[in-house]
């Protein structure tokens, strides 16, 4: 894997072990198995094994690992889509096996995200990790008004959407 | 429920949901085989297809045009499909160029319309392939040489020949509008977004999708 950049590159492994969260946030946002899952995961790593010549410290690292995984994430979701039928927006199963359930409402929150278009899902993420919007925009490449105006209108449907969700269970 | 509260739900969740996670570092162990899966690796196989395809194509038409020395129509019919044929080999090695210029750590909405752009590129080909519909002469005198060794334009009845070069000129303006209709992402006709379909196939039609989609997202 040659350097291209005059930086030396940070260690593989060790960028896997300390930034595995951003890589599972991602992966699990746009799978809707564990099977797709780990796959996922995989792709999004070789990528960032092939991507870590180029790597720049201008950008935060966790910043540049978004990108990426986000990039491979999309294209992914963008080449399922291509051979799935259209699935329903609340079929994705929980991904299980860990001690204790996630509350209703962080289960909830999670499908809402999942079920947005995939870059409106990007956006959220990054919103709901608390990523400025100047750097939400750098990392989708989307201006900094833009992104506040797409949180804003999102964050109406979310609430609307948790207040149908509310009502509707009572 | 506000804001915070939103962020604060959301990260205890991945929390836990990250608690039963391993990463699986066997991967770092076996990147060689690994990288094989690169998931651009079917763009890559099919653009070096096409640009052998055109390659090939070209050489043969080049030994067709020394060959028909002394049959002008024929000769100039092979000159013409070469030039088809180079088109088409700029566009599949640009393509490549472009696919090896493609960086995944870049903006995701740069990157995703790259991506698109690289798949959109069968309707290029169909696009291509429909501009030579109006030149179908060059084909008609270049295979009844070929194949038959007949020149066609040398020996074909004159009102014949006439009539089809009328009918040549007359295509020309009606290819060149559905070439740009077929170009568009909601075309005016659904016969065109039809014919689009079943030339270029769906996965194409939804790159074309993709790349408004993103266009939109873009835009404020």
């Amino acid at each position: 894997m040659p350097n291209t950049s005059t930086y030396p590159s940070p260690d593989f492994e060790t960028v896997l072990q300390q930034h595995r969260g951003i890589i599972f946030k991602v992966a699990r946002l746009y799978t809707r198995s564990e099977a797709d899952f780990e796959d996922l995961v995989q792709d999004i790593s070789i990528q960032i094994w092939q991507s870590l010549g180029n790597y720049k410290p201008t950008y935060a690292l966790s910043t540049w690992l978004y990108r990426i995984a986000l990039n491979v994430s999309i294209d992914r979701l963008r080449r399922e889509e291509r051979r799935q039928r259209h699935q329903e927006a609340f079929e994705a199963l929980p991904h299980t096996g860990q001690p204790g359930q996630p509350s209703g409402r962080s289960e909830q929150l999670h499908r809402w995200v999942q079920a947005l278009p995939p870059l409106e899902r990007a956006l959220m993420l990054l919103y709901l990790e608390d990523y400025p919007h100047g750097e939400i925009g750098e990392m989708l490449g989307i201006s900094k008004s833009n992104v506040g105006t797409k949180i804003s209108r999102l964050k109406q449907r979310l609430k609307k959407e948790l207040k149908l969700h509310h009502y509707g269970n009572e | 429920m506000e804001t915070n509260d939103w962020k604060a739900l959301w990260k205890s969740h991945q929390a836990q949901l990250d608690q039963n996670t391993r990463l699986n570092l066997m991967i770092t162990r076996q990147m060689q085989q690994q990288a094989a899966r690169c998931p651009l690796r079917a763009l890559w196989a099919a653009r070096i297809a096409e640009t052998l395809v055109w390659a090939l194509l070209l050489a043969g038409l080049s030994t067709c045009i020394a060959t028909f020395q002394g049959h002008t129509a024929p000769q100039i019919s092979a000159v013409v499909l070469s030039l088809f044929a180079v088109v088409g080999i700029s566009g599949s090695a640009g393509q490549l160029i472009l696919l090896g210029m493609l960086q995944f750590d870049g903006p995701v909405v740069e990157v995703q319309k790259g991506l698109e752009r690289l798949r959109k590129h069968r309707l290029a080909i169909t696009q291509l392939l429909m501009s030579s519909v109006p030149f179908y002469l060059a084909h008609v005198f270049f295979w009844f040489q070929l194949l038959f060794g007949i020149d066609l334009f040398a020996s074909g009845d004159p009102q014949w020949l006439l009539a089809q070069m009328v009918l040549s000129v007359a295509l020309l303006p009606f290819t060149f509008w559905l070439i740009r209709e077929m170009g568009k992402p909601t075309p005016r006709y659904a016969w065109i977004a039809g014919l689009r379909r079943s030339v270029a196939g769906e996965r194409m039609e939804q790159a074309v999708r993709g790349v408004k989609a993103l266009k939109d997202f873009k835009a404020q």
